[in-house]
């Protein structure tokens, strides 16, 4: 037989059919004689990204005998003919004849309906492309006739194994599904375990997002609806809502109806909303609202459009969330992030908030819902043909903001991070990013020639001294960081753990080896050379600051996730950039921080505040390790890398390290003002939390704050313009705070938080930078 | 425990990779590790030991020893009453850095503070006495001048390690169960009086006692 996969064009374009599915049927009536057999195909071009590929239907009708029986084939056998390469391909030809061929990428979802397991009706899917005009014929799969399904099946039922891997049912659309979902994202929703997304942003995800508690707590909800009415408890906008909805939907069966004649008639018998709610049969809340007769009226009008169902489940999802009272995690948050003066009445504010600040349930949402990590599928359906990223970066660091990187993947880390720690442009193509990957490769191979030039060279007594002192703190530093970690762990030129008995005396080997000549021992692991060539390189490359200790925490998970010397340096030195004010010599930039944090926490936290002063602890020194190294010494490895990617995004603002640190004061404080009375005890309760706390119901809270702090800003920024007097007073006030610390704490009463510099700076998302200023031999080391 | 239990915060300082934490670690757990991480701002750790049928507390602020953070070696030393100055005795630069912890402790610190200098790393001389490069005699003359204690000490054999707390105890006085309540700074506590924030919940009645 002389067919073959792909079909090669005049620009040497050719088509590659990876999935053939044959009596794949189109019911255009009632009536089983209008049946339509044909073809579903997912085709590639050779060329192209996987992601690309594209989706048809090719009627049997059509086709002649030798095509019918070339797709016949490879329905049974996917792999045939892969290697033969034809003049006489058919697969243009045949792609020709198809009543649809689009990409995979421009559908919205796909829905796969189960057969019946007692065969009264077939498998189907339903196809929902993102244009509102394009409509495409629900597809039903004749399992009973099509031989590839049958063969499967056979194949299972020898195993005694009627469940594919994933534990449902097999049936055709399941071959389908396993090859759509290696070439996009394909999400299962969860308010609808039949609907898959294809490709979703953020957005879709959340509005898709699991009712868990819904689902969960059957009982507990249960409890909650007692007493409500039957009409009273669903407000009025959420009807308003769905009427809209009704209306859209209407002028959508209208067009339908012109283009595709009585197709209507025969979409979804069960209809997905009657889906939706057995599924959620145990809520009441679902259950009531089933009940009421303007849902019934709308449910008939909403036969066919399946796309709105995302729109309509955003509704319920919303309703149903203000409908959580159960939820005991979103209640603690509320309370506790609640403004601690609001209820005590004898502690004063120091302004005048006259309002109470609330979260809205849509920003309670996006903060708790972390499920979503951006993941291998999900990044390389960002990317168009020439690998320039197509989506808003924003939307990128919505991503990693919600739900990091997949800390599965560290290969997928690894890209991600070149473009987070600035090595890469967010809109960079392919060839852009290989370009200026040699650049950077040359400009590194040079900076490490003149620093091993600087460190060798001249005799120039003090200098030298310098240099050398400088290098000796680097090895030292290197040999003791992170030694815990899989690839620093072992002194071996492999880096891999020694096959010989470490009883054995050899250069290379385990910690009670290597300590011969006591710190004298020479590095062989090759990831801690990189390590120390990377900073003595950093040394000479930013000679103002040189290497201080901390740099060697702040390396380390950079150097892990992208494992190659030369991208690493970069990173680091962007992340120096930001990084730099932590390491001045006259702590001007950590200062900076802490009196931000203090000025945050007198503002958020205004009963910690109080009791830190009373024990001597209001500059909250304690924060310094924390705030130095970005909390690397509080959690452990891979924590930490997850909570650096989230920093580096800036996605709320360029300093959210400190709202992260105000979440822990926040959670701590009940603790502290129980126990702490003295300046040590504090001192040592905040060096000790290493591996205690939750990074993520840390990062949760922190949002929050974030959120609540600019709210406050907005709120009192209006106030302030209201009173145009009092700018005046508090400008003087502000100059009083930089002259005289003493005074400060006085004037400050007066002041609002929209004045001050520091919380004004916490709402840009513009990195701060500060330079180390030229070294002198004077300048402390 | 019921006998009373004497605090003594005492703050280690030095250059940087001195061995100041492993002779914490030496003492607190007599354990050595090759590749202790860098302190950063710095540690907290305690160790009990018996002087002379009492019972001392020790309670150490180990500092991070590159000269960038010795601006906030204040926030460590102050109410502290003892200071182990540690240099490297294969380092001369390190014993330079000691000098000058010396001359800022007698200017900043707690005039009662009882200081001890530590040269560490011996061990390094046993195989080959050519490594040493401070003279044990610049050590002893140094610490006479200032009036300080002495020794010279191997965090990794454990020589004189414990010897030098001891020694710091010694000339500490003591306090009797009499006279807990201690000085104004309120540094000393009692086992009673111990915060436990692992128990937070009841912790409130445990500090009731507390001197301030």
């Amino acid at each position: 037989m002389d067919t073959s996969h792909t079909t090669h064009t005049s620009n040497n374009m050719s088509t590659y059919i990876r999935f053939c599915k044959s009596k794949v049927f189109v019911h255009p009536t009632r009536n089983a004689q209008d049946n339509n057999a044909g073809f579903l195909l997912v085709t590639t071009e050779t060329d192209q990204p996987l992601y690309e590929s594209k989706v048809a239907w090719v009627p049997e009708a059509t086709l002649s005998r030798k095509q019918l029986a070339f797709l016949n084939k490879l329905d049974l056998d996917p792999s045939g003919g892969k290697t033969a390469s034809h003049k006489h391909s058919p697969e243009q030809a045949i792609l020709q004849l198809s009543s649809f061929h689009i990409p995979l990428a421009s559908l919205y979802s796909i829905q796969f309906r189960n057969p019946s397991p007692s065969g009264w009706w077939y498998g189907s899917i339903i196809l929902n492309s993102k244009s509102r005009v394009e409509t495409l014929p629900i597809l039903f799969f004749h399992d009973d006739v099509c031989p590839s399904t049958l063969n499967k099946k056979k194949e299972l039922n020898k195993n005694f194994d009627p469940f594919t891997t994933s534990g449902d049912v097999y049936w055709g659309g399941m071959d389908f599904k396993d090859c759509v979902s290696k070439l996009v994202d394909l999400q299962k929703t969860l308010v609808d375990s039949t609907v898959w997304l294809v490709n979703p942003t953020l957005d879709d995800l959340r509005n898709f997002s699991p009712q868990k508690n819904t689902n969960a707590k059957p009982n507990e909800a249960a409890t909650a609806t007692e007493g409500s009415e039957d009409t009273g408890f669903l407000p009025a906008s959420f009807w308003s809502k769905l009427d809209s909805a009704k209306w859209t939907i209407m002028s959508q069966i209208a067009e339908k109806t012109n283009q595709t004649g009585n197709m209507i008639t025969h979409l979804i018998k069960k209809h997905p909303i009657v889906k939706f709610v057995e599924q959620n049969n145990d809520n009441p809340y679902v259950r009531k609202m089933l009940q009421n007769p303007k849902v019934l009226e709308v449910q008939d009008d909403f036969d066919s459009a399946r796309i709105y169902l995302a729109k309509w489940a955003l509704g319920v999802k919303e309703e149903a969330d203000k409908y959580q009272l159960d939820d005991s995690y979103r209640r603690l948050l509320i309370n506790e992030l609640k403004m601690e003066g609001e209820q005590d009445e004898t502690t004063e504010t120091n302004f005048d908030l006259g309002m109470d600040i609330q979260f809205s349930q849509q920003e309670l949402n996006v903060a708790i819902e972390r499920n979503f990590p951006l993941t291998r599928p999900k990044w390389d359906s960002f990317f168009d043909s020439q690998g320039r990223i197509s989506i808003t970066v924003a939307e990128i660091k919505d991503f990693i903001f919600h739900g990091g990187v997949d800390v599965n993947d560290l290969e997928l880390k690894r890209e991600v991070w070149l473009f987070l720690f600035n090595v890469y442009p967010w809109d960079s193509s392919k060839d852009e990013r290989l370009q200026i990957l040699e650049s950077l490769q040359e400009s590194y191979s040079n900076l490490k020639m003149v620093s091993m030039k600087a460190s060798f060279g001249e005799d120039n007594s003090e200098e030298k001294e310098y240099w050398d002192d400088q290098i000796f703190r680097i090895e030292k530093d290197v040999k003791r960081n992170d030694r815990n970690v899989d690839i620093y762990q072992y002194n071996t030129t492999d880096g891999k753990q020694p096959l010989s008995e470490p009883t054995e005396p050899s250069e290379e080997g385990t910690d009670s080896e290597m300590d011969a000549n006591n710190e004298h021992w020479t590095i062989n692991n090759p990831h801690l050379l990189c390590l120390k060539d990377i900073l003595v390189t950093y040394n000479s490359f930013n000679p103002n600051l040189g290497y201080v200790q901390g740099m060697t925490d702040l390396l380390s998970p950079i150097y892990y996730i992208i494992r190659d010397e030369t991208l690493s340096f970069w990173c680091f030195v962007n992340f120096m950039e930001v990084m730099e004010r932590n390491f001045l010599r006259d702590q001007s930039g950590i200062r900076d921080q802490m009196l931000t944090l203090t000025e945050l926490c007198q503002l958020m936290l205004p009963k910690l505040s109080d009791h830190l002063k009373k024990c001597d602890s209001s500059n909250l020194f304690f924060c310094f390790r924390m705030l130095l190294v970005w909390f690397k010494r509080e959690f452990i490895f891979q924590d930490v890398c997850s909570i650096w990617e989230i920093f580096m995004t800036n996605f709320y603002s360029s300093q959210f390290q400190l709202f992260f640190m105000l979440a822990m004061l926040q959670k701590n404080s009940q603790p502290i003002i129980n126990n702490l009375t003295q300046f040590d005890q504090v001192l040592k309760y905040f060096n000790d939390l290493h591996d205690t706390m939750n990074w993520k119901d840390l990062m949760i809270r922190a949002e929050l704050l974030f959120i609540k702090f600019k709210k406050i800003m907005a709120i009192t920024e209006r106030q302030m313009n209201n009173i145009p007097t009092r700018r005046k007073v508090v400008t003087s006030g502000l100059e009083v705070h930089q002259e005289n610390e003493d005074e400060s704490e006085s004037t400050k009463q007066s002041m609002l938080p929209s004045d001050s510099k520091y919380l004004k700076l916490l709402l840009s998302k513009e990195p701060i930078r500060q330079r180390e200023e030229p070294r002198t031999k004077h300048s402390i080391r | 425990m019921n006998s009373a239990v004497t605090s003594i915060k005492l703050v280690l300082l030095g250059e940087a990779a001195v061995g100041k934490s492993s002779i914490v670690l030496r003492f607190v757990s007599n354990d050595f590790s090759e590749n202790k991480e860098p302190t950063i701002g710095a540690a907290f750790l305690t160790q009990r030991v018996n002087i002379n049928d009492n019972t001392v507390k020790f309670e150490i602020w180990d500092t991070a020893g590159q000269e960038r953070f010795a601006s906030l070696a204040p926030m460590y030393y102050r109410n502290a009453q003892a200071a182990l100055i540690v240099y490297d005795v294969t380092k001369p630069q390190s014993f330079i850095k000691a000098r000058h912890w010396i001359k800022e402790l007698h200017e900043q610190a707690n005039k009662d503070m009882i200081i001890a200098l530590v040269g560490n790393k011996v061990d390094v001389l046993e195989n080959n006495e050519d490594e040493r490069k401070v003279a044990r005699e610049e050590g002893e003359k140094l610490a006479e001048e200032e009036g300080l204690l002495f020794f010279e000490t191997s965090a990794k054999t454990g020589l004189n390690v414990t010897e030098t707390f001891v020694a710091i105890g010694e000339k500490i006085p003591l306090k009797t169960a009499g006279d807990q309540e201690t000085d104004s700074n309120g540094v000393a506590i009692s086992d009673e009086q111990r915060i436990d924030l692992a128990n937070s919940g009841n912790a409130a009645g445990q500090t009731a006692g507390c001197s301030c």
